[in-house]
Protein backbone atom coordinates (compact mmCIF):
# COMPACT_ATOMS: atom_id res chain seq x y z
CA UNK A 1 0.00 0.00 0.00
CA UNK A 2 1.27 3.41 -0.89
CA UNK A 3 -0.16 6.73 0.15
CA UNK A 4 0.70 10.38 -0.32
CA UNK A 5 -0.32 12.78 2.44
CA UNK A 6 -0.35 16.55 2.17
CA UNK A 7 0.02 17.92 5.69
CA UNK A 8 -0.53 21.42 7.05
CA UNK A 9 0.72 22.76 10.38
CA UNK A 10 -0.10 26.24 11.74
CA UNK A 11 -0.62 25.78 15.48
CA UNK A 12 1.84 28.40 16.66
CA UNK A 13 4.40 30.44 14.78
CA UNK A 14 5.37 28.29 11.79
CA UNK A 15 3.29 28.09 8.62
CA UNK A 16 4.18 24.72 7.17
CA UNK A 17 3.17 22.27 4.47
CA UNK A 18 4.72 18.93 3.63
CA UNK A 19 4.20 16.03 1.25
CA UNK A 20 4.87 12.64 2.83
CA UNK A 21 4.91 9.33 1.00
CA UNK A 22 4.15 6.11 2.90
CA UNK A 23 4.56 7.82 6.24
CA UNK A 24 8.34 7.99 5.99
CA UNK A 25 9.55 9.53 2.77
CA UNK A 26 9.69 13.33 2.86
CA UNK A 27 8.96 14.56 -0.67
CA UNK A 28 8.88 18.17 0.52
CA UNK A 29 8.90 20.00 3.83
CA UNK A 30 8.28 23.74 3.57
CA UNK A 31 8.36 25.80 6.76
CA UNK A 32 7.90 29.54 6.86
CA UNK A 33 9.14 30.55 10.28
CA UNK A 34 7.98 33.68 12.07
CA UNK A 35 10.70 33.52 14.69
CA UNK A 36 12.43 36.72 13.60
CA UNK A 37 9.20 38.67 13.78
CA UNK A 38 8.33 37.35 17.22
CA UNK A 39 11.83 38.11 18.49
CA UNK A 40 11.01 41.77 17.93
CA UNK A 41 7.85 41.38 20.02
CA UNK A 42 9.62 39.41 22.77
CA UNK A 43 7.35 36.41 22.26
CA UNK A 44 4.55 35.16 20.06
CA UNK A 45 1.74 37.74 19.78
CA UNK A 46 -1.28 35.64 18.70
CA UNK A 47 -2.83 38.27 16.41
CA UNK A 48 0.49 38.92 14.69
CA UNK A 49 1.06 35.18 14.26
CA UNK A 50 -2.38 34.74 12.66
CA UNK A 51 -1.66 37.59 10.26
CA UNK A 52 1.56 36.02 9.08
CA UNK A 53 -0.14 32.64 8.66
CA UNK A 54 -2.74 34.05 6.27
CA UNK A 55 0.01 35.87 4.40
CA UNK A 56 2.05 32.71 3.89
CA UNK A 57 -0.43 29.86 3.66
CA UNK A 58 -0.99 29.66 -0.09
CA UNK A 59 2.65 30.08 -1.07
CA UNK A 60 3.74 27.40 1.41
CA UNK A 61 1.24 24.90 -0.03
CA UNK A 62 2.24 25.81 -3.57
CA UNK A 63 5.90 25.32 -2.82
CA UNK A 64 5.35 21.99 -1.07
CA UNK A 65 3.55 20.63 -4.15
CA UNK A 66 6.13 22.02 -6.58
CA UNK A 67 9.13 20.76 -4.60
CA UNK A 68 7.58 17.29 -4.37
CA UNK A 69 6.91 17.42 -8.10
CA UNK A 70 3.30 16.34 -7.72
CA UNK A 71 -0.16 17.80 -8.26
CA UNK A 72 -3.18 17.69 -5.97
CA UNK A 73 -4.45 14.75 -8.01
CA UNK A 74 -1.62 12.59 -6.66
CA UNK A 75 -2.53 13.35 -3.05
CA UNK A 76 -4.53 10.74 -1.11
CA UNK A 77 -5.49 12.76 1.95
CA UNK A 78 -5.12 16.14 3.63
CA UNK A 79 -3.78 16.00 7.18
CA UNK A 80 -3.76 19.06 9.41
CA UNK A 81 -3.16 20.16 12.97
CA UNK A 82 -6.56 20.70 14.56
CA UNK A 83 -5.13 21.57 17.98
CA UNK A 84 -3.93 22.33 20.52
CA UNK A 85 -2.43 25.70 19.73
CA UNK A 86 -3.32 29.33 19.19
CA UNK A 87 -6.91 29.54 17.96
CA UNK A 88 -6.31 32.24 15.34
CA UNK A 89 -3.27 30.43 13.98
CA UNK A 90 -5.03 27.07 13.88
CA UNK A 91 -7.99 28.59 11.99
CA UNK A 92 -5.81 29.42 8.99
CA UNK A 93 -4.40 25.89 8.64
CA UNK A 94 -7.82 24.32 9.23
CA UNK A 95 -9.51 26.42 6.52
CA UNK A 96 -6.67 25.72 4.11
CA UNK A 97 -6.95 21.97 4.73
CA UNK A 98 -10.73 22.01 4.32
CA UNK A 99 -10.40 24.01 1.12
CA UNK A 100 -8.10 21.39 -0.41
CA UNK A 101 -10.28 18.52 0.82
CA UNK A 102 -13.40 20.12 -0.64
CA UNK A 103 -11.92 21.41 -3.87
CA UNK A 104 -10.10 18.19 -4.75
CA UNK A 105 -12.45 15.73 -3.08
CA UNK A 106 -9.90 14.24 -0.66
CA UNK A 107 -10.40 12.83 2.84
CA UNK A 108 -9.55 15.12 5.72
CA UNK A 109 -7.38 13.87 8.59
CA UNK A 110 -7.53 16.10 11.72
CA UNK A 111 -4.59 15.59 14.05
CA UNK A 112 -3.36 16.38 17.52
CA UNK A 113 -0.15 18.41 17.35
CA UNK A 114 1.68 16.31 19.95
CA UNK A 115 1.15 13.11 17.99
CA UNK A 116 3.04 14.78 15.17
CA UNK A 117 5.97 15.54 17.47
CA UNK A 118 6.10 11.92 18.56
CA UNK A 119 5.93 10.61 14.99
CA UNK A 120 8.78 12.94 13.94
CA UNK A 121 11.04 10.33 15.51
CA UNK A 122 9.86 7.87 12.87
CA UNK A 123 11.96 9.73 10.30
CA UNK A 124 15.18 8.78 12.06
CA UNK A 125 14.41 5.53 13.80
CA UNK A 126 12.02 2.61 13.57
CA UNK A 127 9.26 3.14 16.15
CA UNK A 128 8.72 0.12 18.41
CA UNK A 129 5.80 -0.27 20.77
CA UNK A 130 5.09 0.03 23.61
CA UNK A 131 6.71 3.42 23.41
CA UNK A 132 7.13 6.24 25.89
CA UNK A 133 7.46 9.82 24.65
CA UNK A 134 8.68 12.80 26.62
CA UNK A 135 7.10 15.76 24.83
CA UNK A 136 8.64 19.09 25.75
CA UNK A 137 7.97 22.44 24.09
CA UNK A 138 6.70 25.98 24.60
CA UNK A 139 3.17 24.64 24.96
CA UNK A 140 3.67 21.11 26.26
CA UNK A 141 5.31 19.01 28.92
CA UNK A 142 3.91 15.51 28.73
CA UNK A 143 4.77 11.88 29.18
CA UNK A 144 2.79 9.92 26.61
CA UNK A 145 2.58 6.13 26.64
CA UNK A 146 1.70 4.33 23.41
CA UNK A 147 0.97 0.63 23.75
CA UNK A 148 0.65 0.43 19.96
CA UNK A 149 0.79 2.74 16.98
CA UNK A 150 -2.46 4.62 17.55
CA UNK A 151 -3.02 4.52 21.28
CA UNK A 152 -2.13 7.42 23.55
CA UNK A 153 -2.16 7.56 27.33
CA UNK A 154 -1.05 10.72 29.05
CA UNK A 155 0.90 9.51 32.07
CA UNK A 156 1.78 12.97 33.24
CA UNK A 157 1.36 16.57 32.20
CA UNK A 158 2.20 20.01 33.50
CA UNK A 159 0.00 21.49 36.19
CA UNK A 160 0.91 25.06 35.23
CA UNK A 161 3.58 26.33 32.80
CA UNK A 162 5.07 24.27 30.01
CA UNK A 163 8.82 23.78 30.22
CA UNK A 164 9.44 26.08 27.24
CA UNK A 165 7.34 28.81 28.87
CA UNK A 166 9.40 28.49 32.05
CA UNK A 167 12.56 28.93 30.00
CA UNK A 168 11.14 32.03 28.31
CA UNK A 169 10.08 33.58 31.61
CA UNK A 170 13.40 32.93 33.33
CA UNK A 171 15.24 34.24 30.26
CA UNK A 172 13.27 37.48 30.51
CA UNK A 173 14.24 37.82 34.19
CA UNK A 174 17.89 37.30 33.23
CA UNK A 175 17.59 39.85 30.43
CA UNK A 176 18.14 37.19 27.75
CA UNK A 177 16.45 37.38 24.33
CA UNK A 178 13.42 35.39 23.12
CA UNK A 179 13.26 32.42 22.66
CA UNK A 180 14.63 31.67 26.11
CA UNK A 181 15.54 28.01 25.62
CA UNK A 182 18.61 28.33 23.38
CA UNK A 183 19.78 31.45 25.26
CA UNK A 184 19.71 29.77 28.68
CA UNK A 185 21.19 26.56 27.31
CA UNK A 186 24.14 28.53 25.94
CA UNK A 187 24.69 30.68 29.00
CA UNK A 188 24.41 27.71 31.37
CA UNK A 189 27.47 26.14 29.75
CA UNK A 190 29.56 28.88 31.38
CA UNK A 191 27.84 28.49 34.75
CA UNK A 192 28.50 26.37 37.81
CA UNK A 193 26.49 24.95 40.71
CA UNK A 194 26.55 28.10 42.81
CA UNK A 195 22.86 28.49 43.67
CA UNK A 196 20.30 26.03 44.90
CA UNK A 197 16.71 25.98 43.64
CA UNK A 198 13.98 23.74 45.05
CA UNK A 199 12.96 20.65 43.10
CA UNK A 200 9.39 21.17 41.79
CA UNK A 201 6.77 19.09 43.60
CA UNK A 202 3.54 17.71 42.17
CA UNK A 203 0.65 15.79 43.66
CA UNK A 204 0.92 12.98 41.12
CA UNK A 205 4.37 11.54 40.64
CA UNK A 206 4.48 11.77 36.86
CA UNK A 207 3.02 15.27 36.56
CA UNK A 208 5.15 18.37 36.11
CA UNK A 209 5.12 21.88 37.54
CA UNK A 210 7.33 24.80 36.61
CA UNK A 211 5.67 27.96 37.88
CA UNK A 212 7.10 27.42 41.37
CA UNK A 213 10.57 27.12 39.90
CA UNK A 214 10.17 30.40 38.07
CA UNK A 215 9.03 32.12 41.30
CA UNK A 216 11.99 30.58 43.14
CA UNK A 217 14.33 32.15 40.59
CA UNK A 218 12.73 35.56 41.19
CA UNK A 219 12.93 35.16 44.98
CA UNK A 220 16.56 34.10 44.77
CA UNK A 221 17.41 37.24 42.80
CA UNK A 222 15.59 39.46 45.32
CA UNK A 223 17.30 37.71 48.25
CA UNK A 224 20.74 38.18 46.74
CA UNK A 225 20.03 41.81 45.92
CA UNK A 226 18.96 42.45 49.51
CA UNK A 227 22.25 41.00 50.65
CA UNK A 228 23.96 43.41 48.26
CA UNK A 229 25.25 40.53 46.13
CA UNK A 230 25.22 40.69 42.34
CA UNK A 231 23.67 37.75 40.58
CA UNK A 232 25.90 35.68 38.32
CA UNK A 233 23.55 35.11 35.36
CA UNK A 234 25.47 32.11 34.03
CA UNK A 235 25.31 30.36 37.42
CA UNK A 236 21.61 31.08 37.77
CA UNK A 237 20.99 29.82 34.22
CA UNK A 238 22.97 26.68 35.04
CA UNK A 239 21.08 26.10 38.25
CA UNK A 240 17.64 26.68 36.69
CA UNK A 241 18.44 24.43 33.75
CA UNK A 242 19.79 21.59 35.90
CA UNK A 243 16.76 21.69 38.22
CA UNK A 244 14.22 21.90 35.40
CA UNK A 245 15.80 19.19 33.26
CA UNK A 246 16.40 16.84 36.18
CA UNK A 247 12.66 16.75 36.88
CA UNK A 248 12.02 15.85 33.23
CA UNK A 249 14.59 13.06 33.20
CA UNK A 250 13.75 11.70 36.65
CA UNK A 251 10.07 11.43 35.85
CA UNK A 252 10.79 9.81 32.51
CA UNK A 253 12.99 7.29 34.33
CA UNK A 254 10.21 6.56 36.84
CA UNK A 255 7.73 6.04 34.00
CA UNK A 256 10.15 3.67 32.24
CA UNK A 257 10.45 1.50 35.34
CA UNK A 258 6.71 1.50 35.91
CA UNK A 259 5.46 1.00 32.33
CA UNK A 260 8.38 -0.88 30.77
CA UNK A 261 8.34 0.55 27.22
CA UNK A 262 10.64 -0.89 24.55
CA UNK A 263 11.47 2.57 23.24
CA UNK A 264 11.70 6.08 24.64
CA UNK A 265 11.55 9.09 22.32
CA UNK A 266 12.17 12.74 22.96
CA UNK A 267 9.91 15.20 21.13
CA UNK A 268 9.12 18.90 20.80
CA UNK A 269 11.09 22.14 20.66
CA UNK A 270 12.88 21.70 23.97
CA UNK A 271 14.22 18.37 22.67
CA UNK A 272 16.78 20.58 20.91
CA UNK A 273 18.28 21.51 24.30
CA UNK A 274 21.82 20.15 24.38
CA UNK A 275 21.85 19.49 28.12
CA UNK A 276 18.54 17.61 28.00
CA UNK A 277 19.90 15.42 25.21
CA UNK A 278 22.98 14.67 27.34
CA UNK A 279 20.96 13.88 30.43
CA UNK A 280 18.51 11.66 28.54
CA UNK A 281 21.38 9.75 26.95
CA UNK A 282 23.16 9.32 30.30
CA UNK A 283 20.12 8.20 32.25
CA UNK A 284 17.52 6.70 29.92
CA UNK A 285 20.06 5.49 27.37
CA UNK A 286 21.70 3.42 30.11
CA UNK A 287 18.55 1.50 31.03
CA UNK A 288 18.77 -2.04 29.73
CA UNK A 289 16.14 -3.20 27.27
CA UNK A 290 15.11 0.35 26.34
CA UNK A 291 16.01 1.95 23.05
CA UNK A 292 16.33 5.73 23.26
CA UNK A 293 15.74 7.97 20.24
CA UNK A 294 17.00 11.54 20.31
CA UNK A 295 15.56 13.30 17.25
CA UNK A 296 17.78 15.44 15.01
CA UNK A 297 17.42 19.19 15.47
CA UNK A 298 15.36 19.71 12.30
CA UNK A 299 12.43 17.70 13.61
CA UNK A 300 12.37 19.30 17.07
CA UNK A 301 10.76 22.52 15.88
CA UNK A 302 7.25 22.60 14.42
CA UNK A 303 6.96 21.40 10.84
CA UNK A 304 4.35 19.70 8.69
CA UNK A 305 6.44 16.62 7.85
CA UNK A 306 5.79 15.29 11.33
CA UNK A 307 2.05 15.90 10.89
CA UNK A 308 2.28 14.01 7.60
CA UNK A 309 3.95 11.05 9.29
CA UNK A 310 1.21 10.96 11.93
CA UNK A 311 -1.36 11.63 9.21
CA UNK A 312 -0.30 8.53 7.31
CA UNK A 313 -1.02 6.32 10.30
CA UNK A 314 -4.34 8.06 10.96
CA UNK A 315 -5.21 7.70 7.27
CA UNK A 316 -4.60 3.95 7.39
CA UNK A 317 -6.83 3.82 10.47
CA UNK A 318 -9.43 5.80 8.47
CA UNK A 319 -9.67 8.53 11.11
CA UNK A 320 -11.33 11.09 8.88
CA UNK A 321 -12.85 14.42 9.79
CA UNK A 322 -15.87 16.18 8.28
CA UNK A 323 -15.95 19.52 6.51
CA UNK A 324 -17.64 21.13 9.51
CA UNK A 325 -14.75 20.41 11.84
CA UNK A 326 -13.03 23.43 13.29
CA UNK A 327 -9.87 24.39 15.10
CA UNK A 328 -9.76 23.09 18.65
CA UNK A 329 -7.24 25.04 20.72
CA UNK A 330 -7.69 22.70 23.71
CA UNK A 331 -7.83 19.45 21.73
CA UNK A 332 -7.14 16.37 23.83
CA UNK A 333 -5.25 13.35 22.63
CA UNK A 334 -7.88 10.72 21.94
CA UNK A 335 -8.11 7.79 19.63
CA UNK B 1 -18.25 31.73 -16.23
CA UNK B 2 -19.10 30.81 -12.62
CA UNK B 3 -17.94 33.10 -9.82
CA UNK B 4 -17.91 32.21 -6.15
CA UNK B 5 -18.36 35.18 -3.79
CA UNK B 6 -17.55 34.94 -0.08
CA UNK B 7 -17.78 37.28 2.88
CA UNK B 8 -17.09 36.26 6.48
CA UNK B 9 -15.79 39.54 7.77
CA UNK B 10 -18.68 40.56 10.00
CA UNK B 11 -21.51 38.73 11.72
CA UNK B 12 -22.93 37.28 8.52
CA UNK B 13 -21.69 34.45 6.41
CA UNK B 14 -22.51 35.27 2.82
CA UNK B 15 -21.93 33.01 -0.14
CA UNK B 16 -23.08 33.66 -3.67
CA UNK B 17 -22.68 31.96 -7.02
CA UNK B 18 -22.80 34.22 -10.02
CA UNK B 19 -23.08 32.90 -13.55
CA UNK B 20 -22.62 35.40 -16.36
CA UNK B 21 -24.01 38.42 -14.48
CA UNK B 22 -26.83 36.41 -12.92
CA UNK B 23 -27.02 35.50 -9.26
CA UNK B 24 -27.79 31.78 -9.44
CA UNK B 25 -27.60 30.80 -5.75
CA UNK B 26 -27.05 32.63 -2.51
CA UNK B 27 -26.79 31.88 1.16
CA UNK B 28 -26.79 34.46 3.94
CA UNK B 29 -26.66 33.29 7.51
CA UNK B 30 -26.07 35.17 10.70
CA UNK B 31 -23.39 33.15 12.46
CA UNK B 32 -20.95 35.39 14.23
CA UNK B 33 -17.91 33.38 15.38
CA UNK B 34 -19.34 30.21 13.81
CA UNK B 35 -18.14 30.88 10.29
CA UNK B 36 -15.26 28.44 10.55
CA UNK B 37 -17.59 25.47 11.16
CA UNK B 38 -20.42 26.70 8.95
CA UNK B 39 -18.77 27.86 5.75
CA UNK B 40 -18.01 24.50 4.13
CA UNK B 41 -21.35 22.80 4.88
CA UNK B 42 -23.05 25.93 3.44
CA UNK B 43 -20.76 25.91 0.42
CA UNK B 44 -21.42 22.23 -0.25
CA UNK B 45 -25.18 22.82 0.00
CA UNK B 46 -24.99 25.84 -2.27
CA UNK B 47 -23.06 23.97 -4.96
CA UNK B 48 -25.39 20.97 -4.76
CA UNK B 49 -28.44 23.19 -5.18
CA UNK B 50 -26.82 24.97 -8.10
CA UNK B 51 -25.72 21.59 -9.51
CA UNK B 52 -22.12 22.65 -9.84
CA UNK B 53 -18.88 21.03 -8.70
CA UNK B 54 -15.86 22.77 -7.17
CA UNK B 55 -14.15 22.37 -10.53
CA UNK B 56 -16.83 24.48 -12.23
CA UNK B 57 -15.83 27.56 -10.22
CA UNK B 58 -13.75 29.76 -12.51
CA UNK B 59 -13.12 32.77 -10.32
CA UNK B 60 -13.50 33.93 -6.73
CA UNK B 61 -14.46 37.25 -5.14
CA UNK B 62 -13.61 37.77 -1.49
CA UNK B 63 -13.99 40.66 0.95
CA UNK B 64 -10.76 41.96 2.43
CA UNK B 65 -12.12 43.69 5.52
CA UNK B 66 -12.13 45.74 7.59
CA UNK B 67 -14.08 43.64 10.07
CA UNK B 68 -13.50 40.85 12.54
CA UNK B 69 -9.84 39.88 12.14
CA UNK B 70 -10.48 36.16 12.52
CA UNK B 71 -13.58 36.39 10.36
CA UNK B 72 -11.86 38.11 7.44
CA UNK B 73 -9.09 35.50 7.51
CA UNK B 74 -11.55 32.61 7.10
CA UNK B 75 -12.88 33.49 3.64
CA UNK B 76 -9.54 34.90 2.60
CA UNK B 77 -7.64 31.72 3.46
CA UNK B 78 -10.15 29.72 1.42
CA UNK B 79 -9.88 32.15 -1.52
CA UNK B 80 -6.08 32.15 -1.46
CA UNK B 81 -5.73 28.37 -1.27
CA UNK B 82 -8.50 27.71 -3.80
CA UNK B 83 -7.23 30.21 -6.38
CA UNK B 84 -3.59 29.25 -5.94
CA UNK B 85 -4.10 25.50 -6.28
CA UNK B 86 -6.79 25.69 -8.99
CA UNK B 87 -4.94 28.47 -10.75
CA UNK B 88 -8.04 30.65 -11.15
CA UNK B 89 -8.34 34.45 -10.80
CA UNK B 90 -9.28 36.12 -7.54
CA UNK B 91 -10.94 39.50 -7.00
CA UNK B 92 -11.04 41.58 -3.83
CA UNK B 93 -13.78 43.84 -2.52
CA UNK B 94 -13.73 46.05 0.57
CA UNK B 95 -16.16 44.85 3.25
CA UNK B 96 -17.65 48.31 3.87
CA UNK B 97 -18.18 48.69 0.15
CA UNK B 98 -20.02 45.35 0.08
CA UNK B 99 -22.23 46.50 2.97
CA UNK B 100 -23.00 49.73 1.03
CA UNK B 101 -24.89 47.64 -1.52
CA UNK B 102 -24.53 50.10 -4.38
CA UNK B 103 -26.86 52.51 -2.55
CA UNK B 104 -26.72 56.24 -3.27
CA UNK B 105 -25.24 58.62 -0.67
CA UNK B 106 -24.76 56.16 2.16
CA UNK B 107 -22.66 55.80 5.29
CA UNK B 108 -21.57 52.31 6.30
CA UNK B 109 -20.51 51.47 9.80
CA UNK B 110 -19.53 48.12 11.28
CA UNK B 111 -18.69 47.46 14.91
CA UNK B 112 -14.98 47.50 15.65
CA UNK B 113 -15.56 47.00 19.42
CA UNK B 114 -14.39 49.26 22.28
CA UNK B 115 -16.94 51.94 21.20
CA UNK B 116 -15.36 52.28 17.81
CA UNK B 117 -16.54 51.39 14.33
CA UNK B 118 -15.23 50.96 10.82
CA UNK B 119 -16.72 53.70 8.75
CA UNK B 120 -16.80 54.83 5.12
CA UNK B 121 -19.09 56.70 2.75
CA UNK B 122 -20.16 55.55 -0.70
CA UNK B 123 -22.28 56.77 -3.56
CA UNK B 124 -23.40 53.92 -5.82
CA UNK B 125 -20.31 51.96 -4.83
CA UNK B 126 -17.94 54.83 -5.40
CA UNK B 127 -15.87 55.87 -2.39
CA UNK B 128 -16.86 59.24 -0.93
CA UNK B 129 -14.95 58.83 2.33
CA UNK B 130 -12.15 56.23 2.61
CA UNK B 131 -12.63 53.42 5.16
CA UNK B 132 -11.24 54.17 8.59
CA UNK B 133 -11.74 53.26 12.21
CA UNK B 134 -13.29 55.97 14.39
CA UNK B 135 -15.01 56.48 17.74
CA UNK B 136 -18.79 56.54 17.73
CA UNK B 137 -18.70 60.26 18.62
CA UNK B 138 -16.50 61.03 15.63
CA UNK B 139 -18.85 59.10 13.38
CA UNK B 140 -21.91 61.03 14.66
CA UNK B 141 -20.26 64.20 13.37
CA UNK B 142 -19.48 62.74 9.94
CA UNK B 143 -23.06 61.88 9.06
CA UNK B 144 -25.16 64.41 7.15
CA UNK B 145 -28.98 64.41 7.46
CA UNK B 146 -29.59 63.30 3.88
CA UNK B 147 -27.29 60.26 4.07
CA UNK B 148 -28.56 56.72 4.53
CA UNK B 149 -27.00 54.72 7.37
CA UNK B 150 -26.14 51.11 6.59
CA UNK B 151 -24.59 48.34 8.69
CA UNK B 152 -24.58 48.40 12.49
CA UNK B 153 -26.92 51.38 12.87
CA UNK B 154 -27.63 50.24 16.44
CA UNK B 155 -24.25 51.69 17.42
CA UNK B 156 -25.82 55.10 16.78
CA UNK B 157 -29.10 54.23 18.46
CA UNK B 158 -30.77 53.50 15.13
CA UNK B 159 -31.87 50.24 13.48
CA UNK B 160 -29.28 47.86 12.09
CA UNK B 161 -29.63 48.02 8.34
CA UNK B 162 -28.07 45.33 6.20
CA UNK B 163 -28.39 45.13 2.44
CA UNK B 164 -28.67 41.79 0.62
CA UNK B 165 -24.96 41.06 0.58
CA UNK B 166 -25.21 38.43 -2.15
CA UNK B 167 -26.98 40.90 -4.46
CA UNK B 168 -24.42 43.46 -3.43
CA UNK B 169 -21.55 41.30 -4.70
CA UNK B 170 -23.19 41.30 -8.13
CA UNK B 171 -24.13 44.96 -8.26
CA UNK B 172 -20.62 46.00 -7.25
CA UNK B 173 -18.96 43.97 -9.98
CA UNK B 174 -17.33 47.11 -11.48
CA UNK B 175 -15.47 47.49 -8.17
CA UNK B 176 -14.06 43.96 -7.98
CA UNK B 177 -10.34 44.46 -7.88
CA UNK B 178 -8.24 41.86 -9.66
CA UNK B 179 -5.63 40.31 -7.35
CA UNK B 180 -2.40 40.30 -9.34
CA UNK B 181 -0.51 37.89 -7.10
CA UNK B 182 -2.73 35.66 -5.00
CA UNK B 183 0.05 34.95 -2.50
CA UNK B 184 0.29 38.68 -1.69
CA UNK B 185 -3.41 39.09 -0.86
CA UNK B 186 -3.81 40.16 2.78
CA UNK B 187 -6.70 41.52 4.86
CA UNK B 188 -7.18 45.23 5.52
CA UNK B 189 -7.07 45.35 9.29
CA UNK B 190 -6.79 49.15 9.71
CA UNK B 191 -4.52 48.37 12.65
CA UNK B 192 -0.89 47.65 11.89
CA UNK B 193 1.01 44.74 13.43
CA UNK B 194 3.49 47.27 14.81
CA UNK B 195 0.80 48.44 17.23
CA UNK B 196 1.12 45.10 18.99
CA UNK B 197 4.67 45.94 20.03
CA UNK B 198 4.88 46.32 23.79
CA UNK B 199 6.16 49.77 24.53
ZN1 LIG C 1 5.09 21.92 18.62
Amino acid sequence: MSEIILAIESSCDETACSIIKDGKEICSNVVSSQINVHKKYGGVVPEVASRIHVENISVVIDEALKTAGITMNDVDAIAFTQGPGLIGSLHVGVQAAKTLAWAFNKPLVPLHHIIGHIYANGFVDELVFPLLALVVSGGHTELVYMKDEWSFDILGTTQDDAIGEAYDKVARVLGLPYPGGPAIDKLAKEGKAHYILPTPKTEKELDFSFSGLKSAVLQLIQREEKKGETIVPADLAYCFQETALDTLVNKTEKAVHEFKPKQVVLAGGVAANSRLREKMTETIGAIEGVHLTIPPLWCCTDNAAMMGAAGSVAYRHKLFGALDCSANPCKEIDC
Amino acid sequence: MITLCMDTSHKHLTLALIQDDQLIKKSMTECFKQQSETIFPELVKLCEEAKIKPDDIQEVVVTTGPGSYTGVRIAMTIAKVLCATKNIPCYALNTLQLYSGNHAKCCVLLDARSKRAYFAKYNHGEVVQEPGVFTIDEIQNFIKPDEEILGDGSLLGKEDNYVDLAESFLSLKPYWEKVENIHCLVPEYLKSSEEYLVK
